[in-house]
Order: structure tokens, then C-alpha cells, then sequence
């Protein structure tokens, strides 16, 4: 039996069922329709205005009250922290994956610290990707001779303590020791690094996060 | 005499409603089983259309709009109940509200069917809509409501097999 030839008789038997049903009506009144809208409008309006103050509340509070305002130097979130040390060192800890590379990029930027940070998952550095083994750091890019890393016994001077645990990793930079045009490159994902790369050999075409579908 | 924009819409929705209310109400009846339940479902969506009537009565097919919106709802509704436990006597009560054309085995089959292939069936054979208006009103291409017509009316000829029957008598 086709499609068209059951369509055909269900469109008959549905057709008995509604006939049969010429007793059924709706019993509620438009009028009735019109005051359960105009209830809901007016509950509506009141959830708007509360949530308005509340708001309102929320921020003047948050403006007011000393510590509302997070001061320079110190950000502290659940994936990460950066506090500015006296000594002009600058500690950061990562604890979870990256969602927003770019927010602790720049939150070491207001320290005064240059720095890439990528969030690069394993299997964006495996995927997609001609020629490159597993260890590959990221497909867009042709890293021959690996990263652009500053010699190692200047790198010690600049990033130190870098404990690495993934999903954690803590280390201090020492901004004095940083050479001239250098930046802190932090990378998490597959590879959980701190490390100072040579900014003018640094590839541009390093995304901050994984390309959209990965 | 002149009538202000918000009576003009209130005489235009009310002239909607009883044109179609009786219409809406079978027919949601005849996918929810329950009289009461699916007298309340339409009246929620009709007060849902009238909330949003200014843009409502551009609709290509308001009607249409009232029927998947009560269904949806009633889809809502399964979820938030179906883990209630029902009281004793209660399907006495559901027995008298069923209307007596509502009992055969093509009706309790249209039921079980899933949400979206209800929705297609009720569109496309209780209220002759075709498959674009369908699929425009569902929001899906018109593959998906031939789609969803055919598995439906698979579905139904397995329930019903006197839905065959009848095809060759007539």
C-alpha cells in the first residue's frame, strides 16, 4: 500500500472522527482568553522590573562596596590567576583548559607582560594535518625547527618554578629578565608549557583557540 | 464611529477565535485523547496568539500555529507529569472526559506517534494544509515533512491495519 493510498484513508477515517465531533466546542469565552493575557502581561512586567533592580542592586554594589572592583594585577578565576608581586614578578596559575586564552593574555598585558597564550586541544594538533606527527603544535602552521624559543639559560632567568601537572601549571616571570622584544608563550591543551619565544620570529598565523567545528 | 487600534485587534482576535476555536479544539483532541486537557492547551495557545497578535495576524496559517503550539505544549506537559503518580479513581475521571469517538486503534496509534510526525499528520490530513505551508509553519525543510509523513503513516498502517482495508473497499 502506498503512502498516497494511506494518506487517502486516514484523511477519510480523521475526516468520520471530526464529523462524529460536532458536539465538541470550546467552552471558555474570548473574554476569558483576555484576562489570562492581560495576567500574564502583568506578571510578565513585574519579572522584568525585579530582575531590572535587581540588576541595578547587583552593579551598585559591585561599584560601591571596596573590593567590588578587582584591582590591576590581580585576577583570580576558577581556570586561572595572575597577581602582580611586589617585586615586580608577575606569578601565574593555570588550573583548567582555557576557555578564553585571550582574557589571560591580556590580563598579563595590563602587567606589562607580553605574551601568547594558546589553548590547543589534542585533536587539533592530530587532525587534518598532512605531514606532521601527533606532536605537531598547530596544523595552520609549519613550525620547521620547532618554536622560535629564546636560548635556554635566558628562558631560565625570565620564567621560573614552572611546575607542570596538566591540567596545571604554575610559574613566575621575572619581567626585568625578559629580553627586549620577547614574549612569554603559554600554551595548554596537549602540550601544558610556559615558555619565552623571540616575538619577531613568532608565526602569525597561530590562532588564539581552535578553528570553529574542532 | 472610530475604533482605536487596540479594539480593532481585540474584534479581530475575537472573530479568529470563534472562527476557528471549535476546529482547533477537535483536532487537538483528536492527537491528546483528553477533552479537558486539550480544551486548556488550546486556550493557552490561543492566549499565546493574542500576546503576540500584531505579529500573529501576518501568520500565513494562524491556525496552524494554534494547533503546534498546543501540541507542543502538551509535549511540555508529559514531561513535567510523567513521573506523577496518579490517584486512585483518576481513571475514572479520564474515562468520562474522553469523547466516545475518540476510542478506536487508529486514534490510540496517531497518540503513540512521536511529537513531530503528530504535528506533520495533523497539519498535513486534519487541516489539508500542503507540504510547504507544513514545513514552513514547523520550521523544517519539506524533505523532512515528507519524511516525517511517510515513517508517521508506516507507523499507523502497522497500529491499523484496517487503515488498508478500508483503502481497498474504497
Amino acid at each position: 500500500m502506498t503512502d498516497e493510498a494511506t494518506l487517502t484513508a486516514l484523511r477519510h477515517r480523521l475526516a468520520e472522527v471530526r464529523d462524529s465531533m460536532r458536539d465538541v466546542h470550546m467552552t471558555i469565552p474570548d473574554n476569558a482568553i483576555f484576562t489570562d493575557a492581560r495576567k500574564r502581561r502583568t506578571r510578565r512586567g513585574i519579572a522584568v522590573a525585579l530582575t531590572a533592580v535587581c540588576a541595578a542592586i547587583g552593579i551598585a554594589v559591585a561599584l560601591v562596596l571596596p573590593g567590588g572592583q578587582a584591582p590591576a594585577g590581580h585576577v583570580h578565576l576558577a581556570a586561572w590567576s595572575v597577581e602582580a608581586n611586589s617585586d615586580g614578578t608577575v606569578t601565574v596559575t593555570i588550573r583548567q583548559m582555557l576557555g578564553n586564552p585571550v582574557g589571560l593574555q591580556q590580563a598579563l598585558a595590563k602587567d606589562g607582560v607580553a605574551a601568547v597564550v594558546r589553548y590547543i586541544p589534542y585533536k587539533t594538533s592530530t587532525r587534518r594535518h598532512h605531514g606532521h606527527t601527533d606532536f605537531a603544535t598547530y596544523p595552520a602552521c609549519e613550525y620547521q625547527g620547532g618554536l622560535p624559543k629564546e636560548p635556554d639559560s635566558v628562558t631560565a632567568k625570565a620564567i621560573s618554578g614552572a611546575a607542570t601537572t596538566p591540567p596545571h601549571l604554575a610559574f613566575v616571570i621575572h619581567t626585568s629578565a625578559m629580553p627586549e622584544g620577547s614574549v612569554v608563550y603559554i600554551e595548554t591543551g596537549f602540550v601544558w608549557t610556559a615558555t619565552l619565544l623571540t616575538n619577531s620570529r613568532l608565526p602569525r598565523c597561530v590562532p588564539a583557540g581552535p578553528p570553529p567545528g574542532w | 464611529m472610530r475604533v482605536s487600534g487596540v479594539e480593532q485587534d481585540r474584534q479581530e482576535f475575537a472573530e479568529f477565535y470563534a472562527a476557528t476555536r471549535d476546529d482547533c479544539l477537535r483536532i487537538v483532541l483528536i492527537s491528546v485523547g483528553d477533552r479537558q486537557q486539550a480544551e486548556d492547551l488550546v486556550a493557552d495557545a490561543f492566549t499565546k496568539a493574542w500576546l503576540t497578535w500584531r505579529k500573529m495576524r501576518q501568520h500565513p496559517a494562524p491556525q496552524a500555529w494554534i494547533i503546534r503550539t498546543a501540541l507542543n505544549a502538551h509535549v511540555s506537559w508529559w514531561r513535567r507529569h510523567r513521573r506523577e503518580e496518579p490517584l486512585a479513581g483518576y481513571d475514572e475521571t479520564a474515562a468520562t472526559a474522553q469523547h466516545p469517538a475518540l476510542d478506536s486503534s487508529l486514534l490510540a496509534g496517531l497518540r503513540r506517534l512521536p511529537l513531530r510526525q503528530r504535528q506533520v499528520i495533523a497539519l498535513r490530513v486534519l487541516l489539508d494544509l500542503d507540504t510547504a505551508t507544513t514545513a514552513q509553519i514547523l520550521s523544517m525543510p519539506s524533505g523532512t515533512v515528507a519524511s516525517h509523513l511517510h515513517r508517521g503513516l508506516a507507523a499507523l498502517r502497522h497500529e491499523c491495519p484496517a487503515l488498508g482495508d478500508q483503502e481497498r473497499i474504497t
